[in-house]
């Protein structure tokens, strides 16, 4: 082996090894701001010397005060929260995209302890100051610029109602759901579907493939679904069926809008024409309106903690449908361990520990922020006691 | 002769066979473009269990749990500014920014360690070169001033890196990059591998300026395109 590839070696262990208090801060802030921490000329003595206040911290066992200082860094705004969220905002689930409305309304609710359950159902969107290009429904530029001119923020996102700034009724609004970003991602083109499937692998941690299940009624199916693929009945039952009759039963919700011309168009109690073109089977299910049924709330996938009503009308119940689960909260749970813990949670230990964090999310009116610093502590502080 | 063409027919007809199959047993073909993965597509996945004995050194490696990460691309910058105290977007570092949008691409894109690449190192050495080229500017005095106290940059390399000085240099890079979290056996190992790059960038004529700056230059990016800051 040589020198130079020695030396890497023993730095990455000794990374590891070494978890005395201030190597516990040193790490703590550097996966939470993104960055090590260094002096700086704030006022706040806890900024000014970031080290030494968290070190402090967790020398006399105030772990969450030590992470806690290390959310107060531009960066972990900035840097780690919009990194993190936006691969949730496009098809390709890469972090390689522009800031945008999305990702910017969830570092707000972050920033400002916005209960997390809002995030599928709250009229609320966030925006930056000292962006000279104002939010507009048709393009990016206000976040593009704000991205661009690296503005802080921490100290500059504002919140606003997204129905006082899209136009949008705010019985329509749905969170994130209804944001320009997730229309031009999730509502272009295709049959409305797309934007389902990412709400289940955004906040319930699981692809269609996980919730496959053949044995529930399947009249909710619509037209543009062949029920006999390939000239064989069978292989819609036993294929087809198991995503189309709980994610077609979950759509209607969707079927008011569509993104048109660069903007997500609500058109109330008119069905958007994609939600019934290409009849494959006439006796198919036909949109009518935007009501729904979630048919997976019973069978397998009644393991997910549906709490609530299962059926509804629109796009902000069903988000809200969501978000009262046991499954967003794990989902969540999961997400975060994921982001401070560098792994997946597979072996039993940690398991538990993210089931015990989902639950306190849950007890704790769905505080993010909190989810993350308690995350981060029992990762990294606890980890090596 | 006759046998080849019999079983290349017979081929060519399974081959058919399984071809439109193929194509014709799927749920929605004509919107599944449309629509992404989204649309009811079911993948089919055919995954043979693999032989825990017959790993290859990829599997082993996706497999092992790790808790150390590597910084994605804007961790990476904004780690590199914070300790040398030079923003990327201030006044009189467009050039790091410009170097910046060059590499992105080829830096990390999220902080999975295991699929780090040379090619990522070949662009984190590039971006760091860059901040020591500034550091070690005018404009950037400040800065510099705060990372070693001592350097006259302008100096005879004969004075700048004489053995008290030369120590004194590498433990203010040292503190100022790392954060000073080395043990004392990783101190020495990185002081032994630093006083060989001072010697080799020093060259021959004592009493050179110039040399004085491309061994700050020289040292500054090897210590800024370490392990220690790019590490999670």
């Amino acid at each position: 082996m040589k020198k130079h590839q020695l030396v890497l070696l023993v730095s990455l262990i000794s990374l590891n090894a070494v978890a005395g208090p201030r190597e516990k801060a040193w790490k703590l802030h550097n996966r939470l701001a993104g960055v090590p921490p260094v002096k700086t000329t704030n006022q706040d003595p806890d900024l000014a010397d970031p080290l030494k206040a968290m070190t402090d911290a967790i020398s006399q066992n105030r772990p969450e005060d030590a992470a806690e200082i290390a959310t107060k860094h531009p960066n972990f705004y900035n840097v780690v929260l919009k990194n993190w969220i936006k691969p949730w905002t496009n098809r390709e689930q890469t972090p390689r995209i522009e800031l945008n409305d999305y990702v910017a309304t969830i570092i707000g609710m972050i920033r400002d302890d916005v209960p997390f359950n809002q995030v599928l159902s709250g009229d609320i969107l966030y925006t930056v100051n000292g962006v000279t290009a104002v939010y507009s429904n048709t393009d990016n530029n206000h976040y593009r610029d704000a991205e661009r001119a690296n503005i802080n923020l921490m100290n500059n996102l504002m919140r606003q109602t997204q129905s006082a700034v899209t136009g949008m009724p705010a019985t329509a609004v749905a969170g994130v759901i209804t944001t320009r970003a997730s229309g031009e991602s999730f509502f272009s083109a295709g049959t409305n579907r797309r934007v389902n499937r990412f709400n289940f692998i955004n906040y319930m941690c699981r692809d269609y493939e996980a919730l496959h299940d053949v044995n529930i009624p399947d009249y909710r199916v619509r037209r543009d679904v062949e029920r006999n693929p390939g000239g064989d009945s069978r292989t819609y039952k036993s294929k087809c069926v198991g995503c189309h009759a709980g994610q077609d039963a979950l759509g209607g919700a969707y079927a008011y809008y569509d993104f048109v011309n660069g903007r997500l168009v609500y058109s109330p109690m008119v069905v958007v024409t994609k939600m019934n073109h290409n009849v494959y089977y006439k006796d198919g299910y036909v949109t009518t309106d935007d009501s729904w049924i979630n048919t997976w709330a019973s069978g397998q996938n009644a393991a997910l903690g549906w709490r609530g009503a299962t059926s509804g009308n629109g796009v902000k119940q069903l988000g809200e449908m969501f978000t009262r689960s046991k499954a967003f909260s794990q989902c969540m749970a999961k997400k975060v361990f994921q982001l401070v813990c560098l792994k997946e949670a597979i072996n039993t230990d940690d398991v538990e520990m993210v089931n015990s964090l989902a639950d306190q999310f849950e007890q704790n009116n769905y505080n993010m922020k909190d989810l993350i610093i308690n995350t981060s502590v029992g990762c990294i502080v606890n980890e090596d006691e | 002769m006759k046998m080849n063409k019999k079983i290349a027919i017979k081929l060519t007809v399974i081959a058919l066979l399984l071809g439109i199959i193929g194509t014709f047993t799927h749920c929605v073909p004509q919107i599944a473009k449309e629509i992404g993965d989204g649309g009811g597509v079911e993948r089919d996945r055919i995954e043979t269990p693999a032989d825990p004995g017959d790993k290859s050194e990829g599997q082993i490696i996706n497999e092992l749990q790790v808790t150390t990460g590597m910084k994605n691309h804007e961790q990476i910058l904004h780690t590199m500014s914070a300790v040398t105290g030079i923003d990327p977007y201030g006044a009189n570092a467009g050039s790091i920014l410009t170097i910046y949008r060059q590499v992105e691409a080829s830096l990390p894109t999220d902080n999975d360690i295991k699929i780090f690449t040379s090619t990522q190192q070949v662009a984190v050495t590039k971006l760091a070169a860059e901040f020591c080229f500034l550091l070690t500017s005018g404009n950037f005095a400040a800065q510099r001033l705060v990372v070693w106290p001592d350097l006259i940059l302008n100096g005879q390399v004969q004075n700048e890196f004489n053995s008290t000085k030369t120590n004194l240099f590498i433990e203010d890079t040292v503190n100022a990059f790392w954060g000073g979290m080395l043990t004392q056996e990783e101190y020495a190992m990185a002081e032994i591998e630093f006083q060989n790059l001072v010697t080799s960038l020093k060259g021959t004529d004592t009493t050179s300026t110039a040399a004085t700056g491309r061994v700050v230059r020289g040292v500054c990016t090897a210590a800024l395109s370490s392990a220690y800051i790019t590490l999670l």
